[in-house]
């Protein structure tokens, strides 16, 4: 009966709302099927909730290209305020001392406490306070992650080589270093065996610190480091953000459009890395990725080598997808800015909808674990035979939708603006878009295909 | 210290911006990409050729908008139609 009741209530949002809301509508009937465990109560379709979800994205590039005023939309990118913060010279030094403490905190909770995971305040530390939480926060409100970077604090005091990095590996070791991070985190259980996510923690700080130590702290963490990249890249969505010195406030994601932030195509392949890696998460907790697996496991492929190959087989493919697009792109639009400038000048706005993805996998386990946390931090050392959680309503699950949603919307809007400021012919800037466009369709399709199955613990490991 | 680079194909025109250098495959895109990005540097001229380039946009891109509108509005009373048969 709560399912019929958020159902009526995003029924009239619909009506008054339009086509997204309609989406919406969908989502939280569909959210609410699954919570009644398996009890049909709402007859829409999966394939017609998928439908809607394509066309919603696809409204909203109609939408966005209807607006083809150069002034309005310079205005919109262009809007800043100065946003003075008090007691802004004392953060620096306080978030350096919290970020440092809090990796030390980190090592001896997770080597000395509970051994159970979910009872372990380091493991929640890490997972829902710094990788879900904190996250969220520098892509909705903005990074710090300079200033509270424990490694970063820990090698600007050690002594370096400052070697010189060689130019044309670029920014590709991060790209590894991302997919390395996402492949530990899905196939080893660093997310919930407090001893495993000491070790992991201890490898990271090795490899860093020995890098940092050798190319130079500067170096490595504008180039090498995955971690640094990933809080950059989110902060740059974000409504606050130090603009030649002074903190501003700025429109949500419309920094994206600056093409300043990727400056080659190293650098392209980290931002569908980041793509990429949000939707395996998500793909390799679902049951269809299950049903899938477990006849190549049965024939004697290794799980782990199964998991990393689809991990690179589907990078290589978000990689060649999003080149496809460009080089249609180019042809469409009739220009002779070259395929790289495009792929260079396009891929920011993709962080939108990494953001959307993450928000959309994490709000929630978020919400739920937050209490957890906050509990086990209190006394981190004693192990509770319980620790309380946060239980959410049945219509949550639509939030989820919704955010992957609005991130595929925000790209769009972001990557209309880059083509207005790419090609001097207003309908040149719109044709330029419609392979873009196709691929999101495909790819938001997808993506509410994963959102929308139930998530299970990755199998067969 | 970001640079654009430019593809052009061998045998087809180009036309180069002269303030920039940039290469236009019409000569209606270099006049209106003059006019936005060089406001201040263009002569009187190059400003008549401008606003006769971006004019002549106003017809295509109005059926673009008709047939926009048009696409939206299917799409919404498609969907509409098919919650309604449907659910």
């Amino acid at each position: 009966m709560c399912a019929c009741r958020s159902r009526r209530r995003y029924g009239r949002l619909a009506s008054l709302l339009a086509l997204l809301s309609v989406a919406v509508g969908s989502v939280s009937a569909h959210g609410a099927a699954l919570s009644d465990g398996g009890r049909e109560t709402v007859a829409i379709p999966t394939w017609l909730f998928l439908v809607t979800g394509g066309a919603a994205i696809g409204a909203s590039f109609l939408l966005a290209s209807l607006v083809t005023d150069r002034a309005l939309i310079d205005a919109i990118h262009g809007w800043r305020r100065d946003l003075p913060i008090v007691g802004e010279p004392l953060a620096r030094p306080l978030l350096r001392l919290f970020g440092v403490a809090g990796l030390a905190w980190v090592f001896v909770i997770a080597l000395f406490g509970p051994s159970r995971g979910t009872a372990n305040a380091a493991v929640l530390l890490v997972w829902v306070g710094w990788w879900a939480g904190f996250t969220m926060s520098t892509y909705l409100v903005g990074s710090v992650w300079p200033a509270l970077n424990p490694w970063r604090t820990l090698a600007d005091r050690l002594p370096s080589l400052e070697s010189s990095y060689p130019e044309r590996l670029g920014a590709w070791p991060s790209v590894v270093g991302l997919l390395a991070l996402i492949w530990i985190e899905v196939v080893s259980p660093v997310a919930d065996e407090p001893r495993t996510l000491a070790a992991v923690v201890a490898g990271y700080t090795g490899v860093t610190l020995l890098g940092a130590f050798t190319y130079g702290p500067d170096r490595w963490f504008r180039t090498v480091d995955p971690v640094a990249r990933v809080f950059r890249y989110y902060g740059r969505l974000a409504p606050l953000a130090r603009e030649n010195g002074s903190i501003k406030l700025r429109l949500p994601g419309t920094a994206l459009a600056e093409t300043r932030l990727i400056d080659g195509f190293d650098e392209v392949g980290f931002v569908i890395a980041l793509v990429w890696a949000t939707t395996y998460d998500g793909f390799v907790a679902t049951p269809a990725w299950e049903s899938a697996a477990t006849p190549v496991v049965e024939a004697g492929v290794p799980p782990l080598a199964l998991y990393l190959l689809v991990l690179a087989g589907g990078y290589l493919l978000f990689v060649g997808v999003y080149l496809l697009g460009t080089r249609y792109s180019r042809r469409l639009a009739g220009t002779y800015l070259s395929t790289a400038t495009l792929a260079r000048r396009f891929a920011p706005p993709l962080l939108a909808i990494a953001a959307g993805y993450h928000l959309a996998h994490y709000l929630g386990y978020f919400l739920t674990l937050a209490p957890s946390l906050a509990t086990t931090a209190a006394t981190p050392l004693t192990l509770r035979a319980t620790v309380p959680v946060l239980v959410l309503p049945g219509w949550f699950d639509a939030v989820g939708l919704v955010t992957v949603l609005l991130g595929h919307v925000l790209a769009i809007w972001a990557a209309h603006a880059v083509a207005f400021d790419s090609f001097p012919g207003r309908l040149q800037a719109i044709r330029s878009q419609y392979p873009y466009t196709v691929v999101m369709i495909l790819y938001t399709i997808s993506s509410l295909f994963i959102v929308s199955q139930p998530t299970i613990e990755p199998p067969l490991l | 210290m970001i640079t654009d680079t430019y593809d052009v194909p061998p045998g087809e025109p180009v036309y180069e911006c002269p303030y920039c250098g940039r290469p236009f495959p019409e000569e209606r895109l270099l006049a209106l990409h003059r006019g936005i990005d060089h406001p201040d540097r263009i002569d009187a001229e190059e400003q008549a050729a401008f606003e006769s380039a971006y004019e002549a946009e106003a017809d295509p891109l109005q059926r673009y908008r008709i047939a926009a509108v048009g696409v939206l509005v299917v799409l919404y009373f498609g969907l509409l139609m098919a919650f309604a048969l449907l659910s």
